[in-house]
């Protein structure tokens, strides 16, 4: 999917995990893929800063509401609001789970519920042949090189950054930000872009209704339906 | 700081809303939470070096279904 990115959106991506990975998280969600659109500099990216959206803002949004580190994956992607409804604190729950265990024993939790299933060598109708992680690897690198030639774009950066070690490698996404990026390209498609630019991807990233991210918008202090409005108002005027 | 008894009251109140979107939501999201909490009681006992049996037992399981449900995430100590 990803080789119908424009270059912008494809930043935009690269961004994204490089936002998850300098805050320990090893999971990209939706909300990394607006701090790296944010930061941008894409129309759209300057359409949200206009709103308030902030690469600042957004990054502080995400620490306060999610931490820093690996044990921040733990709670993240749980509905505050329905909880709440319930009579549940998910923030008092985080604080008192966070005081109780270390870092480390929610750091290790949290990635067992993000573990994506493992193969086991011992079976051998799922025998992992010898050397293939590196295989794998090798052929990232040279999708990778074929999807982005040219100079690597500067890294991101930001205020925060996890103590202790950074995750390594691959960083997933998670369902819901999959489900951003397909959205993003239903967006194009409807109007009949043949790429996926950083406005489809801030156009799908806008249109979520659960998760950090309607949040952050509200804690911003504006709606979905207005960033929208502007977003495709500053398209059509380019195009 | 709710007392125990009016969190009782508020979970039973929101589980049983009438307005079936808000109560599914909070259900679901409710056993994501447990799901969350169990891994990490869990993974934090049998670091302590409890026996899949003891957690078992306090989890109101059998100790097959808590390791099979657990060997692969927590593994050996």
């Amino acid at each position: 999917m990803f080789e119908r990115f424009t270059p912008g959106a494809r930043n935009v991506v690269i961004h994204a995990q490089q936002h998850a990975r300098r805050l320990g998280h090893r999971y990209i969600g939706p909300e990394h893929l607006l701090l790296g659109l944010a930061g941008g500099s894409e129309p759209a990216a300057a359409v949200l800063r206009e709103y308030g959206l902030t690469p600042e803002f957004v990054e502080e949004e995400i620490v306060r509401r999610a931490g820093l580190g690996a044990g921040a994956g733990l709670f993240v992607d749980l509905d505050q609001d329905a909880l709440s409804v319930i009579g549940i604190d998910l923030d008092a729950v985080r604080a008192r789970v966070e005081a109780s265990f270390g870092s480390g024993a929610l750091a290790r939790a949290s990635q067992a519920v993000h573990q994506r299933p493992r193969r086991s060598r011992l079976n051998p109708r799922r025998a992992v042949p010898p050397r293939l992680g590196l295989r794998r690897r090798r052929r990232r690198a040279r999708v990778a090189a074929q999807l982005m030639p040219g100079p690597r774009p500067a890294a991101a950066t930001g205020r925060y950054q996890a103590p202790g070690n950074l995750p390594t490698g691959h960083i997933p996404f998670t369902p819901a930000a999959k489900k951003n990026l397909e959205t993003a390209l239903r967006e194009a498609l409807a109007m009949h872009n043949a790429e996926i630019g950083a406005q489809h991807v801030a156009l799908s990233l806008i249109a979520t209704s659960s998760g950090m991210v309607p949040l952050i918008l509200a804690a911003a202090g504006t709606s979905a339906p207005a960033v929208r409005a502007a977003i495709l108002d500053r398209y059509r005027q380019a195009g | 700081m709710l007392t125990r008894m009016e969190l009782t009251l508020a979970v039973a109140e929101g589980a049983a809303s009438t307005d079936p979107d808000v109560g599914l939501r909070a259900v679901a999201e409710l056993r994501a939470l447990t799901e969350r909490l169990e891994i990490l009681q869990v993974q934090n006992a049998r670091s302590l070096g409890w026996s899949w049996q003891d957690i078992a037992e306090r989890l109101g399981v059998s100790k097959q279904t808590v390791h099979r449900k657990h060997r692969q995430r927590t593994g050996r100590p």
